[in-house]
This record gives structure tokens, sequence and C-alpha cells, in this order.
């Protein structure tokens, strides 16, 4: 990797467009995030927050406007391969893979992207399940663990890869309220470590904690971007006056 | 309203005994209630009914020993006559090997043990070193299997022309081939059909829907009568191989049909969290999306796989020598003639592609148990 590519920025995003069948879901969305940076999008269901994050590993494709991710410009199916290499992505419905156990879950990209060897790949996955306080699950199929347990385990499986960003979309929406506390633990000591990360949540408690800039949506369009602790101070826009539960002004 | 605050726990305590004994089975599942008694009572004595005739005919009467027909006649038995097994016994040889030379049998005999001890290997799912075993008999096992069938001069084995070969041998080959044809071919075939590219969705479902609307027995006739009349002269394919062809091809249209259902089972989340890992569409097909469409789609599989077992008796129409019509020609032998010969030998078809189809059931069963042991309360 060349010196200059180290400073590039993680994530950046230029006048996105997207259209999911004919409704124009993403409207010019500018969008840059430094490495290490967590951002949190927030906004209500159907404001475009998870198509703006599923769009950075290309999982949602953009008609128009430029996306790269650490330098690389995601512009056709290889480039789209080696960003998702480097992009970690944890889902709303868990989505473990049910017909392998925990471990192989963490390993399937690992042996089979990234080329380790069978038992470096397990090696890692071990660490990182210690890391995510499971690893006494490793042989575990998913449909044994609980809601808790399967987040962990995917956030687990994303970071096998070793990526240079993480993307959550909405990671405790589907949790039981008493096990979504273990998830956000996870993500705050994730956090702590350094990673880039871009987040979908409805935890205001969570973004308050982690994040270093809020970015509010609505109706496909960026409609605020704020520092943590001016947007949590004084959020302008309608929209993030919403989102925090106040009164219009 | 008054509160409510447990402060002794409550200990879980021993179901209470259900009503013991074989008469407390027998009155909790066979005699509850009248209807249900009545229900127990009519099938018994349906089987009473029954029962008794078909052992008298299959066991009691049968005769088990003889060289000709005099033997199952009544009125040389001087008793009644029910199934004459001595016919069977005596026509054996035809019936599993056709017209193959009688010197040349145990070369049948060789391949009928290697595919056995190759399907041993391939359905014991804990057996040693089993992609060795795929690659012996997915690769080598069909052309080992040939040449010894066929024979080849120059390594000694003498050739036997496929019209030759007979009786149970054609039927395993044919049932054979096109088991293991049709099941990655109709893999392809379902993932053609789901293909984002319009050519290959569109020859794909051309070509399933062609071969599910076409009767067997036409694509039978098609290949064994039609078929010559268009190729040029000097091109010959041999009338074993053409219906073999034809029913691999009509069997992968409706094994098509069942994986892709499975494929629809299957979430679309599941590809993209593969896909967000970086895996490609082939690799996430065959780690993640396939395994898990097959597993449900096992009883499928094996009802198409039993279906074609039995069509594989269609090929006895169009003048190849399965099973059935090594059989027909058998009972026609005047040397043979005689009351029961014709019953007794549909009655021996009759347990022999049962006694097929039902193993094949009941090994369909025993994957999915264990499958579903493999993902318990999913």
């Amino acid at each position: 990797m060349n010196p200059s590519a180290k400073s590039e920025p993680a994530v950046v995003l230029s006048g996105v467009n997207a259209w999911y069948g004919d409704t124009h879901v993403l409207r010019d969305v500018d969008l840059t995030v430094a490495r290490g940076e967590r951002v949190v999008v927030c906004g209500s269901s159907g404001s475009g927050k998870s198509t703006l994050i599923r769009c950075i590993n290309g999982l949602q494709p953009h008609l128009s406007g430029s996306i790269a991710v650490t330098g690389i410009r995601l512009d056709g199916p290889a480039a789209l391969e080696a960003v998702r290499a480097r992009v970690g992505m944890v889902f709303q419905s868990f989505e473990l893979f049910p017909h392998l156990t925990v471990l192989e879950n963490c390993t399937l990209g690992p042996v089979h992207v990234r080329r380790l060897a069978r038992a470096e790949a397990e090696a890692l996955a071990r660490h990182h399940l210690a890391r995510l306080r499971i690893p006494e699950k490793a042989d575990a199929r998913p449909a044994d663990l609980s809601g808790g347990q399967r987040q962990r385990v995917a956030i687990a499986r994303a970071l096998c890869m070793e990526p240079a960003v993480m993307l959550f979309d909405e990671p405790t929406s589907a949790l039981d309220p008493e096990m979504v506390e273990e998830v956000l633990e996870a993500m705050v000591d994730l956090a702590r470590s350094g990673m880039t990360m871009v987040c979908v949540t409805h935890e205001m408690g969570f973004a308050r904690r982690v994040a270093d800039r809020i970015v509010v949506m609505d109706q496909g369009q960026v409609v605020e971007v704020a520092p943590t602790d001016a947007f949590f101070a004084g959020p302008r826009h309608p929209r993030s006056r919403a989102v925090l539960g106040l009164a219009p002004v | 309203m008054t509160r409510f605050v447990r402060s002794t726990p409550v200990p879980p305590r021993p179901r209470p005994p259900r009503p013991g004994g074989a008469f407390g089975w027998l009155r909790e599942n066979l005699l509850s209630g009248w209807g249900n008694a009545l229900t127990t009572l009519a099938i018994l004595a349906l089987l009473a009914w029954l029962l008794p005739p078909v052992l008298r005919f299959l066991v009691v009467d049968a005769v088990w020993t003889g060289t000709s027909g005099e033997a199952c006649r009544p009125e040389v038995a001087g008793r009644p006559v029910g199934a004459c097994w001595a016919f069977v016994a005596d026509k054996i040889g035809y019936l599993v090997y056709g017209s193959y030379p009688v010197g040349e049998r145990w070369r049948v005999n060789l391949v009928f043990a290697l595919a056995a001890l190759g399907a041993g290997w391939m359905l014991w799912l804990d057996a040693p070193r089993r992609g060795l075993g795929a690659v012996l008999v997915f690769a080598v096992l069909p052309v080992v299997g040939f040449v010894l069938l066929a024979g080849a001069p120059r390594l000694g084995l003498g050739s036997v022309p496929t019209g030759l070969w007979g009786g149970m041998l054609v039927t395993f080959v044919v049932a054979l081939t096109g088991i293991v044809a049709a099941l990655p071919l109709g893999i392809l075939l379902a993932l053609g059909r789901r293909s984002r590219l319009p050519v290959l969705r569109y020859a794909c479902i051309g070509f399933i829907e062609f071969w599910r609307g076409v009767p067997l027995i036409t694509v039978l006739f098609m290949a064994n009568v039609m078929l010559p009349l268009f190729l040029p002269g000097d091109l010959t394919v041999d009338r074993l191989v053409r219906p073999l062809v034809g029913i691999a091809l009509f069997a992968s249209a409706y094994m098509a049909e069942v994986v892709r259902g499975g494929l629809q089972a299957i979430p679309e989340g599941q590809s993209q969290a593969a896909a967000a890992l970086g895996l490609t569409r082939v690799q996430t097909l065959r780690h993640v999306v396939l395994p898990q469409a097959l597993k449900v789609v096992v009883p499928g599989i094996v009802n198409t796989l039993i279906g074609l077992f039995k069509d594989t008796t269609l090929v006895s129409i169009v003048g190849i020598a399965d099973f059935i019509r090594v059989l027909e020609s058998a009972r026609a032998d005047p040397r043979w003639s005689a009351p029961m010969v014709p019953l007794t030998a549909y009655v021996f078809a009759g347990l022999f592609y049962f006694a097929f189809c039902f193993l094949m059931a009941r090994y369909a069963g025993f994957i999915e148990r264990r499958l579903a042991a493999g993902d318990r309360a999913r």
C-alpha cells in the first residue's frame, strides 16, 4: 500500500443517487467518513439510511455519483469484491449461515476470500469470538444461540475479514430489549479500538456515547450532518428534532 | 386490587405417569373412542381377509423347485399351486444378465460389486476419504464399468455389444446413469433459470418446459425410431445410449424444478450476507445457498429419483431388453407354460421395484432426520 493511501478517507460518497424500482431513494448524497471516525446515521424508516450504507459495499447499486472506499472506486465487479472484502457488515436480521457452526460462519470469508489457511482462519475466528465474549459457542449452531449472541457472532464474522470499515444496519432492532445492551457494549468496545464505523441505529444513547458525527436523513436526502455534541445540544433541521423526540420549533 | 409477589418458588415435578403397559398403549392409541375402535376393527378385519390368501399364494402353496412348467401345474403337483418360484429360480440368470454371454457374466458381477461398494461409500456419510470416493464413483467407476461391460479386446476382454445386455443389468445401467446425470444437470438448469442473463435464463426455461411438456414415451420413440432417420447414415449412436440420454434429460428437467423450489426457499439476506463478506457469486452458491437449498428439497429429490427408477421400465417398449422386457419373454417360454407363471413373474417384478424404491425412501428418511438433528430448533 502506498503512503498516500493511508491518509485517504475511509469512505467518500459524492453526488450519489440511487433508485429502488422507480423510487428515487438516494438524492445527491455527499458524505466523507475519515479513518477511525464513527458516524451514526438516523432518520425515520424509509428515509434512505439503510440504502445509504448498503451503497457503501455495493449491495445496493448507485446509478450516478461516485463511491470510494479506502481509495478503491466502486465501479465494477472486481472493485465490488475488493471493497466488500475490506468492509464488514452487520445486518438487522443477523443473517448467520444456519447450516454452519459459529466457527465455520467466521472462517468462511477468511478461507475463501482472504485465502488464509484453515488453521490460521480458525485461530483468528477464536480470537474474535473471545473478544466478543462468546468463545464457548464456537461449535454451536446459530439456532442454539440467543438473539444477542447471534448478533455478536455476526460482528465477529465481519471482524474476521479484518475490515477497514464496519457498517451496522440497525443491529439491535430485531433484539429483545434485554439483549440490546450486550450488543451495544460490543459495539462500544469496537469503537474504542479505533474501528471506522458507520451505524444506522435508533439507539440515540449509543450515538451520544460513541459517535463523532450524526447524519440525519429524510426522503433520500441528507438533511443534517453535525458533530455529536453540537447535534445533541441543538439540532437544526426539523427532522433532526423529530429524531430526538423534540417538538418542532 | 391486591398485589402478588412470589416468595416461595414452585420446583418442577415429574409428569404424571402415562397409562402403563401394552394394554394402556392399546387403549390410548387404538381404542380411544368409538370411531377409533371401529376403524381399528375394520382394518384388522381387512388384514384377516387379505393376508391369509396372500401368504398362501406366496409361501404355503408356492412351488420352490422344478425344471419346467410341469412342476407348477396343479394336476401334476396334485395340490393347489400358488407362486411358481421354480420359474424365477430357473430363469434368474436370464432375468439378471439378459443375453449377456454366460462365460463373461463374472464381469457383470464385478461391476455390480464395484457399484455396491461405491454406493456404500457415498451413502455412508461418515465414511473415510469421501472426497476420493466421489472421484472414484463419479469419474472412474463409470469408465471402468463401461469397459468391463462392453469389453476391450486390447485388454483381453471380448467385446459384448449392448444389444446382448439385458435384465436387471440394463435396468441398473439406465437408472444409475439417469440418477447420476439428473441431479447435477438439474442443479445447473435451476441455477440457469434464475440467472440474471436473459439468454441463459430463457434457454433454461425453454429446455425445462420442453422436456416437462413431452411424455417420456414420446421421447423414447423419438430417440430410438425417429432419431436414426435424421442422423447422417454413417453416424450411429448406440441403441442403449439413445434412450439413456433421453431419460437423463427428461429427469433433469423435473429435478431442475425441484431444486428451484429449494433455491427460492432461501432468503435473499443469506446471499447478501455472503456477498458482503466478499464471496463471489459462485462461492456464495457453493457454500451458502446450495447446501441449504438442497437440504430443503431432499424429499422432492428422492421423489424424482424414485419416479425415474420406475420410468426406466418404459425403455422396454422401444425394444431395450430391460428387466421388464426380459421378464415378459421369459414368461412366454412354452417350457414354462403354467397357469401361475405370469402372475408369479409380475409379483416378482413388483417385489424387485418395491425393494429398491423402498430402500431409497428409507435412506432419504434417514438423511432428513440427520439433517434435522444438525439444526435443531430452527
